[in-house]
């Protein structure tokens, strides 16, 4: 036996004994390579872009810590941060809570349930501009059927897009509007789950509705509800297209009312051409993200039922 | 046997898969590693060679020899025997009609039979997303259009090529050009492109509203009074549903309610001039005459948001709106015959200012065939290239010859004056392009919106944005 031979033998043995693994490696490649090149590497290229002051156009120069310093002082960053917080933690829970009942009305069993569930999944598979531009209307001050119904009930017309205290909110409803149907079939799908008999024996016991929801329904779709909220949290911390296509200018206005994070990064990466910079908003950004994540997924040990 | 067959299978999919994700070229890039594409950028080099030979051979009697041999090819240094290059052109330009910029390539080509135009067309609104990326990329075309705004931040960062010397070596006439925009792509120090087009933002006016109000169509003479009064008389709650549907007039651009007033965005130390009395007042009147009821002839930004300016005035809800040369079009397609308008002069309140805007092609400095894509801005940006352009009624050419002639023909006497959008060169004025104006607009902008919502005071609003504003060209150095 040559030298050749025997290697070439021994990998054949080693191939032979780990058959199975190669077949999955080979099959998960595609996914893994793309996160490897689009997500692992672009992030990790972020950090180091957060350090420069790199234009796009010209060459990077390292600066140090100098775009981390210019966030404490930047304006814009914390009054992005205000309106990141206050799109997030109105509309994550408000959205959870109506998605949480729109999903109980659904698991009836009644006429065109179909229907209905498939209606309240529009939003979700819809296009942003198309959905920005029809709400756009609905608020709008002296058009907007919504102002419709405020003057017809009495009240006088609310300038919704441009008056810098109710465009925020404005963006926030649409914001719930859209994703409420994801959440809906997620919670369907963890109501459709839990056993009749658990119903059952919860009624035989006297349990009344109230008590069935508290102690059988939520702790047995608590692990949908603790999904349901990180990643409502995830993408609202992330807001952009709303708020982007809401505004005809795209300028998160009126005056830095609709900046989210998502919006400022964008503003100063692509349309201001400060990457170094950017790519520091975006590491804020993402510590943000991290930190929210964190602490629910500590919470979930006091509040999720029985994790599968 | 059967299963190491198998396993070379797995394992050439793998390398093929390596192959794909470390080198994703796109096909573009693939063609120019294609070694043809090699020879012709070694080619180049043995050119401008060849141009340089020649030029210390015979110095001058070359220009008048190809002037008679190839009279499209004005004042050319260009040798028409060398073997064939290609050079990649970008544009916006007329995007929505692909015909007329096509135009201008292939007439290029027809001159210049040795030249290879690779020419792609994007519309504005990504324009400048491709073309930064291509730039972060490395990989610009040769000659880039530019609007003189960008062009400004392109030249500062490095990515144009100064044109000066390519004008000075052939001596190339300026003067059929105008001057002003000439003068316009100069930024940072340098001859950042060649004027391919301007346009001119004067009065467009809705005859039929005037008849319906019973005013006479304005003249040269009218003042700024004359247009209010107009205005104030137009101005109404026509469907009577205490909502008003019908204005006189529209605020256009905030800056030209600075330099009507001889305010400035950007004072002689360059610093930010808007805490300026005049600037003050002057934005202050833009507020008034949308938000004051007393003085209210235009939308304020509420109902501009319900609906825009160019809406309102092709429904003919405007009776007065200044806008653009680049209006024309769009407003005879969507007009048509639903009322009848025309253009009146630009109408100040104090100082006769209205803007200028242009675009250019530019050469970009990472290219490898300077000659030929200077051959190419000459042609396409010359009297040539421009009277396509024109009758393709694509904005108004800055070549005298063609300008003042085809742009007035191509506009088939709707607007019945189209001279005035020539008048107003005399009085026209260049906006503010300096290389953070992006940045800097983006600060002005949200204070001055709250103004104009009636949310802060002027005054109060300016100090707001001077304070950032300078702060903003203090850290970078300007």
């Amino acid at each position: 036996m040559s030298k050749f031979q025997r290697v070439f033998s021994g990998v054949r043995t080693w191939v032979a004994r780990h058959r199975e693994q190669l077949w999955a490696y080979l099959f998960i490649a595609p996914g893994i390579l793309t996160f490897l090149v689009f997500n692992l590497f672009s992030t990790l290229a972020s950090v180091g872009i957060s350090f420069t002051d790199w234009r796009l156009l010209k060459p990077p120069n390292f600066v140090g810590l100098a775009n981390y310093q210019r966030l404490f002082a930047d304006p814009v960053f914390s009054k992005a941060l205000v309106n990141t917080g206050i799109y997030t933690f109105v509309g994550v829970p408000v959205g959870v809570f109506l998605a949480l009942l729109l999903a109980m009305a659904l698991n009836q069993q009644i006429k065109g349930i179909t229907f209905f569930r498939v209606a309240y999944y529009m939003p979700v598979i819809s296009a942003s501009v198309a959905i920005a531009m029809v709400w756009m209307w609905i608020f709008s001050r002296d058009y907007g059927i919504l102002n419709y119904l405020i003057r017809s009930l009495g009240g006088t017309s609310v300038d919704w897009l441009n008056n810098t205290k109710t465009v925020l909110l404005a963006a926030t409803i649409v914001s719930i509007w859209k994703d409420l149907g994801f959440k809906v079939i997620i919670f369907l799908a963890a109501l459709q789950d839990i056993p009749e008999d658990l119903m059952d024996a919860a009624k035989i016991d006297g349990a009344r509705w109230w008590q069935q929801f508290t102690r059988v329904v939520v702790p047995l779709i608590s692990p949908a509800i603790l999904y349901v909220t990180i990643t409502g949290f995830i993408g609202a911390v992330q807001g952009f297209d709303i708020v982007y296509n809401m505004r005809f200018d795209h300028d998160g206005g009126p005056a830095r009312a609709t900046t989210t994070l998502a919006f400022y990064i964008w503003e100063m990466g692509f349309s201001n051409l400060r990457m170094g910079y950017a790519a520091t908003l975006a590491i804020a950004l993402f510590l943000i993200i991290l930190l929210i994540t964190f602490i629910q997924w500590r919470l979930r040990k006091r509040f999720v039922y029985a994790e599968v | 046997m059967k299963q190491r067959n198998r396993y070379i299978l797995l394992f050439a999919v793998l390398l093929a898969l390596l192959a794909l994700s470390a080198c994703g070229a796109s096909p573009e890039e693939a063609e120019k590693q294609e070694p043809e594409a090699v020879e012709t950028s070694a080619d180049v080099s043995s050119i401008s060679e060849e141009i340089k030979e020649s030029e210390e051979a015979d110095e001058g009697a070359e220009e008048s020899e190809q002037e008679t041999e190839e009279p499209e090819a004005e004042g050319s240094v260009w040798d028409f025997e060398a073997e064939p290059v290609e050079i990649s052109v970008m544009s916006f330009f007329a995007s929505d009609n692909l015909e007329v910029e096509q135009g201008v390539v292939d007439a290029f080509e027809g001159a210049y039979p040795n030249i290879k135009v690779s020419y792609e067309n994007i519309s504005f609104s990504d324009y400048f997303t491709v073309v930064t990326t291509l730039a972060a990329g490395n990989d610009l075309p040769d000659v880039l259009a530019m609007n003189f705004e960008e062009e400004a931040r392109y030249a500062d960062l490095g990515v144009l090529e100064d044109l000066t010397p390519f004008i000075e070596k052939e001596n190339f006439n300026l003067d059929k050009y105008y001057a002003s925009t000439v003068r316009m792509h100069q930024h940072s120090g340098i001859q950042a492109g060649l004027p391919a087009t301007f346009s001119i933002v004067i009065n467009f006016y809705n005859k039929t509203m005037f008849d319906e109000a019973g005013i006479p169509y304005p003249t040269e003479d009218w003042t700024w009074d004359d247009l209010v009064d107009a205005a104030q008389k137009m101005t109404q709650d026509v469907d009577g549903d205490g909502i008003i549907d019908q204005f006189g007039y529209v605020v256009g651009w905030w800056p030209n309610f600075v330099y009507q007033n001889e305010g400035t965005i950007l004072n002689e130390e360059g610093r930010c001039g808007l805490t300026s009395p005049e600037a003050i007042e002057g934005l202050q009147l833009m507020v008034d005459l949308t938000l004051d009821p007393e003085q209210k002839i235009a939308p304020d930004r509420a109902e501009l948001s319900a609906s825009g300016d160019w809406d309102r005035f092709m429904a003919g809800g405007v009776g007065i709106l200044p806008n653009g040369t680049w209006a024309i079009t769009p407003f005879k397609e969507n007009i048509e015959d639903s009322f009848e308008w025309d253009v009146m002069p630009f109408i100040s309140f104090n100082k006769q200012a209205t803007f200028m805007f242009g675009n250019a092609y530019s050469m970009t400095s990472t290219s490898k065939q300077k000659e030929a894509a200077w051959e190419f801005i000459k042609f396409a940006t010359g009297e040539e290239g421009s009277r396509i352009r024109q009758a393709g009624e694509y904005e108004t050419s800055p070549v005298k010859a063609v300008g003042a002639k085809d742009f007035i023909e191509s506009t088939n006497g709707v607007p019945e004056h189209a001279e005035y959008f020539l008048d107003a060169t005399e009085y026209a004025i260049l906006p503010v392009a300096h290389p953070l104006w992006g940045e800097i607009h983006g600060i002005i902008w949200p204070e001055l919106e709250l103004a104009l919502l009636g949310e802060q005071g002027v005054e109060e609003a300016m100090t707001a944005a001077c304070d950032g504003v300078d702060t903003l060209l203090e850290e970078n150095g300007y």
